[in-house]
């Protein structure tokens, strides 16, 4: 299933945030989305979640307009880890990542032993498993991001995106999520698209990359033939130099003063 | 939660026993037995004046109360969960006094046009409004924020309080209507307040039930819920709508009574955990039981009986007053 964009639009008091985005994720690709603050970079994120409606254009996913599916039906088919969050109720951190699983749990049923399963396995794998019991409002910024991640991957779907989710982490966690991620990436099932503040991490882990620049595609495509030092301008404005990392097995940008 | 039940079930029978009758325990629950089965022998060699204080007069009141508790600490708990804010509830935000007002606006005018139904409807009608209101005062950019809507209610809240007060400048001879309306009390309640009161908050609280998953995934903002499979816009109006509905009611039964919306499900989060699905039903049978428990002291235990709204604001002022310290600066104290 894959995500269509074609000449999408969104006015935001009067601004266009996003202006004629064209744009279409395959899936078996891990897709990273770069660009200077307050490019339209989580609004084009907010669209493809239907938390806003472009007013120009049109959203298909697996070829039906995103509007036709129902909210439970996107639940199971797009999951994900928000720029920040608050909660203000003192839930465990078992249950945040339980919630994951409401998509498929009937109304006024009980989590089955898949549903179990799956949440014991996420917690292990995303390093929360030993904070299981404890209240998810004690928790650090890093903490709670790790147990939003776990809840996005407990929903087990076949589109995640991660919007700057490994801003708060500590780079021994942040590496150890993204390869989590990088594992849902499957040919005909998985996509992933991350945006990300950090362009080195960026090209370590994306096939592909997407540069914004106010609210328009600067440039897209393979990340090799997308990140050089004339794309990076054009969009950051920066002097960078762009080589291939024998060590990281990726492409490096280091940036001139 | 089967511990509530228990000891709500056992102020119940003690306080139907208490006041200025004294009845024994054992006496009102045979006469509660008699009227549910339909058997008036076992009356047989009791005080008779003790079956019509018991179905008459002491019932309803003690069905009301604990009604209007329960119903108030749902409603607590729902506003909370929906606006993600701990302060919530349907006296901070306000819908008591539109209720108020609403159902002023009907005793003053003497609309009666829809018999028993016309002050709720009124208090309804108010309630709704001034929901409304103080939504659309504080959704700024960003959402609902705690500030906001606090300062909203209490604007919203002080707007509406003059216009009681001048409702009562207004209002002649029923001003004494209004008056004891307003400091809320369970005194010469029949048995039609309790149906309505009932059927109400019976179907609030399935209402409540049903979206109680929706709820705690709200709790989380609205748009992790969104994310996760909930029409958040959908169910919000739903459940607004529906703990409107409950809270007007209670307001016309029972006049404003504070802080029982904010003391118990606080309490009740500290004591069994944020899930709505088992929140939403402690918090009833616990705000049954501190109205009934509050009822009770003023009508049987003091030497004069206290306006109930009084007394819960004496009690919950100060609990308001410790959530809002420990949650500005963090601390217990």
């Amino acid at each position: 299933m894959s995500f269509e964009l074609r000449d999408v639009d969104f006015c935001f008091n009067g601004k266009k945030v996003v202006d004629g985005v064209s744009l279409r994720l395959a899936p078996g690709r891990f897709y990273g989305v770069i660009g200077p603050n307050g490019c339209g970079k989580t609004t084009v994120i907010d669209l493809l979640c239907r938390f806003r409606s472009p007013q120009h254009g049109q959203i298909r996913y697996g070829g039906q307009p995103l509007g036709a599916y129902s909210k439970r039906q996107l639940a199971r088919a797009i999951a994900l880890v928000p720029q920040n969050f608050y909660i203000n109720f003192p839930f465990r951190v078992r249950d945040v990542v339980m919630m994951g699983r409401y998509p498929y749990i009937p109304r006024f049923g009980r989590p089955s032993g898949r549903d179990l399963d799956i949440v014991a396995e996420v917690m292990e794998s995303a390093d929360v498993a030993g904070m299981a019991e404890r209240l998810v409002t004690e928790l650090s910024g890093g903490e709670r991001q790790r147990v939003v991640f776990a809840r996005a991957l407990a929903q087990d779907t076949p589109m995640l995106i991660l919007d700057e989710a490994t801003s708060n982490l500590d780079i021994g966690h942040a590496l150890r999520l993204l390869d989590l991620a990088a594992r849902r990436v499957r040919p005909e099932s998985g996509t992933v698209l991350a945006v990300f503040q950090d362009i080195n991490q960026a090209a370590a882990y994306c096939s592909h990359l997407i540069l914004m620049s106010r609210g328009r595609i600067a440039a897209h495509g393979d990340t090799r033939a997308v990140l050089t030092p004339d794309t990076l301008r054009e969009v950051f404005d920066v002097d960078a130099k762009v080589y291939h990392d024998d060590y990281a097995h990726a492409l490096h940008v280091v940036y001139k003063r | 939660m089967s511990t509530l039940v228990v000891v709500l079930f056992g102020l119940f029978i003690a306080s139907t026993g208490m006041g200025y009758i004294q009845i024994p325990p054992a006496a009102v629950l045979k006469i509660i037995w008699g009227q549910l089965s339909g058997h008036p022998d076992p009356f047989a060699g009791m005080n008779e004046i003790f079956p019509v204080v018991v179905m008459d007069v002491r019932l309803p009141r003690i069905l009301t109360a604990a009604l209007v508790g329960g119903g108030l600490a749902m409603c607590g708990v729902v506003f909370q969960g929906i606006l993600l804010n701990p302060l919530a509830d349907p006296y901070t935000l306000g819908v008591s006094a539109g209720a108020a007002f609403g159902a002023a606006l009907a005793i003053l005018m003497n609309i009666s046009a829809l018999g028993l139904y016309s002050v709720p409807l009124f208090a309804f009608l108010g309630a709704v409004a001034t929901l409304w209101a103080v939504i659309y005062l504080s959704a700024g950019s960003g959402g609902l924020s705690s500030n906001n809507l606090i300062l909203s209610g209490i604007i919203v809240a002080a707007i509406l309080s003059a216009g009681i007060s001048f409702l009562k400048y207004v209002a002649d001879e029923q001003v004494a209507v209004i008056i004891f309306w307003l400091m809320g009390s369970f005194a010469s309640k029949t048995w039609s307040d309790v149906v309505l009161t009932a059927a109400c908050i019976a179907s609030g609280a399935s209402v409540f039930l049903y979206f109680g998953r929706e709820l705690n995934l709200m709790s989380l903002g609205s748009q992790m819920a969104s994310s996760l499979g909930v029409d958040t816009r959908r169910v919000t109006l739903i459940l607004l709508a529906a703990a409107s509905v409950v809270a007007a009611v209670c307001v016309s039964v029972a006049g404003i009574i504070g802080f029982v919306g904010l003391l118990v499900p606080h309490t009740m989060r500290l004591l069994a955990g944020p899930d709505n699905r088992r929140l939403v039903p402690l918090s009833f049978l616990a705000g049954a039981l501190l109205l009934l428990g509050a009822d009770t002291l003023t009508r049987a235990v003091l030497p004069v009986e206290i306006p109930i709204g009084v007394l819960t604001a004496l009690i919950g002022g100060p609990f308001f007053c410790y959530v809002f310290r420990r949650q500005s600066t963090g601390r217990v104290w």
